[in-house]
């Protein structure tokens, strides 16, 4: 009969041992190929084949890089993260479901840059997050998807940061589905900045449901096919929002729309034209104008429900 | 009933027929006739609608409205009278096709026989075709915080349809909606508690338009969608509003 504490013993000191090797195994930055294996490293001699191999074995806060054009795969992402391509493409082909999957920490901030994500008409949200401290966006575009392109829906206070974003193609025709969702739980917030969006053919361009506050900025979204903004508050979840130097274009029923007493949006230096009805207020909405704007064009144009002074 | 030429008198005669013959349940509930005609812009792009029907002051009046084909835009609507009316909501095929707009505004100014409603647009593309009906009622609040939801749907069937929020029981409320056609729907049906306007066509057929109301008490819902049945399928644009009635208020506020 074995002695048993000598055992633990040999246990613990071959634990002890192999602690630097696990240690190892989780790279600070790992790559991708569209000719790699996911038995492999994921060295940049000997790279792995998709987002969700590499993951593994990328240590959290982290960098996963694209050597190479392909498609590599759809992912979920728990911990702090980046995932970029420089210059090549990396694309996220995926039906069904969602692309990429955010479910991190409280204090974890992820990145993704350079990607390109494609729903083929059946997959449901190109980007989904649903717990982080920051998700920030850059440089990437977003194809037929029948829910999302971007649906934020942090469980707790966090920020959205995109910047050079292409999202088309999204969702049907029943004003729920957006390009860009922004929804936080119900112990949520949302922080958002929008730069240069690019937002085509999407049943909502920004759908903007409380708490959210910030700015969306330098952006066009054009052919809603109901509405190009719209800010949806309750009483519990505000939405306080300016939009600057957008273009809100050709949406089937509104351009921008403010609904509920606790919603606002301020805009200036925009353009909204071609919708059927630019302006809108309901509910109390207000929708707050510099006096900048260029409202025209629009089968009937509505009106601003105030102005706001210029320092 | 098409009717051409910029400026379009309407029979209340023929109005009320709509009434009597179509939604005998609204002849309850409104408080003025309604009326209604189709005709084109002119070279000024405007469309003027003269009232056979006198609509008291302190009264709402509700119009919907029907534009296509054609690229138009800037529309407004105003009175020889200067009442400020409010656009609703609206739904434009993405082809320009036909489009179906919803206004309405308390009037400050009684209008009388005569007094003229006029549809204006600030640019159009070709030539284009508008047809309106209009309901008055005694109790609606129409206004920039009293609208309770607004949205639209579109389609290409016999079955036109709108989906209604905010329908709660809870309150006395009306649901407008107007549904613009790119072609003759025929007649057209409803289920019993909606009352339906219409259709009206302009001359060569598109635009028509037809003008649907539910109404609902305290204590008794309106259905969650506005359902149309009509003889023939046909592109369709519609859009629905709910709105408080001032009856909603009178206990509390009002003596």
């Amino acid at each position: 009969m074995r002695h048993p504490i000598r055992s633990a013993v040999v246990l613990g000191l071959l634990l002890l041992c192999l602690l630097p090797v696990l240690a190892q195994a989780q790279a600070t930055r790992t790559w991708v190929s569209g000719v790699g294996d996911d038995a492999n490293p994921c060295s940049r001699t000997a790279p792995c084949r998709t987002f969700a191999g590499a993951i593994s074995k990328t240590a959290a806060g982290g960098l996963i890089s694209v050597l190479d054009p392909g498609a590599y795969g759809a992912v979920t992402i728990t911990k702090a993260m980046t995932i970029e391509s420089e210059g090549d493409i990396a694309g996220v082909l995926f039906s069904g479901t969602n692309g990429i999957v955010i479910n991190a920490g409280a204090n974890d901030v992820v990145s993704l840059r350079g990607l390109s994500l494609n729903g083929a008409g059946t997959g449901l949200s190109g980007v989904r997050f649903l717990a982080g401290k920051a998700l920030i966006i850059e440089d990437l575009s977003i194809e037929s998807m029948t829910t999302h392109g971007v649906d934020f829906q942090p469980a707790g206070p966090a920020s959205l940061v995109m910047r050079k974003v292409q999202i088309r193609s999204v969702g049907g025709t029943a004003g729920a589905d957006a390009a860009v969702h922004i929804k936080p739980g119900a112990a949520g917030s949302a922080a958002i900045q929008l730069e240069r969006l690019q937002i085509a053919q999407a049943e909502v361009g920004l759908l903007l449901q409380g708490p959210v506050s910030g700015d969306v900025r330098d952006s066009t979204i054009q052919g809603a096919t109901t509405y190009g903004v719209h800010a949806l508050a309750t009483p519990t979840a505000a939405v306080d929002l300016h939009i600057g130097n957008c273009s809100v274009i050709d949406s089937a029923e509104t351009g921008v729309r403010v609904e509920g007493g606790a919603g606002v949006l301020r805009l200036s230096g925009s353009t909204v034209t071609g919708n059927a009805l630019g302006l809108q207020s309901v509910a109390g909405g207000q929708l707050l104008s510099y006096g900048d704007n260029r409202v025209s064009g629009n089968l009937s144009n509505g009106a601003p429900t105030g102005t706001l002074g210029r320092l | 009933m098409p009717v051409a030429g910029s400026r379009v008198r309407v029979l209340s005669a023929v109005a009320c027929g709509w009434l009597l013959a179509c939604a005998p349940a609204l002849a309850q509930q409104v408080v003025t006739p309604g009326f209604g005609g189709c005709g084109s812009f002119d070279a000024e792009r405007r469309l003027e609608f003269s009232l056979a029907t006198p609509v008291s002051a302190g009264q709402t009046l509700s119009l919907a409205v029907a534009v296509g084909p054609g690229l138009a835009s800037g529309l407004s609507l105003g009175d020889s009278r200067g009442n400020v009316y409010l656009p609703l909501a609206a739904s434009r095929a993405r082809e320009h096709g036909a489009a179906a707009l919803l206004w309405g505004g308390r009037l400050q100014q009684g209008l009388g026989v005569g007094d003229r409603l006029q549809l204006r647009l600030d640019s159009l593309a070709s030539d284009a075709r508008a047809c309106v009906l209009a309901l008055g009622y005694g109790d609606l609040l129409i206004e920039p915080r009293a609208l309770r939801s607004a949205n639209a749907a579109r389609g290409q069937n016999a079955q036109p349809s709108l989906g209604l929020l905010n329908t709660t029981p809870a309150v006395a409320q009306a649901a407008l909606a107007v549904f613009a056609f790119e072609s003759s729907p025929g007649a057209l049906t409803a289920a019993a508690d909606l009352a339906v306007l219409g259709p009206i066509c302009a001359s060569g057929g598109t635009p028509c338009l037809a003008l649907a109301h539910a109404q609902g008490d305290s204590g008794s819902a309106i259905a969650p969608s506005l359902v149309l049945t009509a003889a023939q399928a046909a592109g369709w644009q519609g859009a629905a509003v709910v709105l408080p009635r001032a009856s909603l208020f009178r206990d509390g506020f009002e003596p």
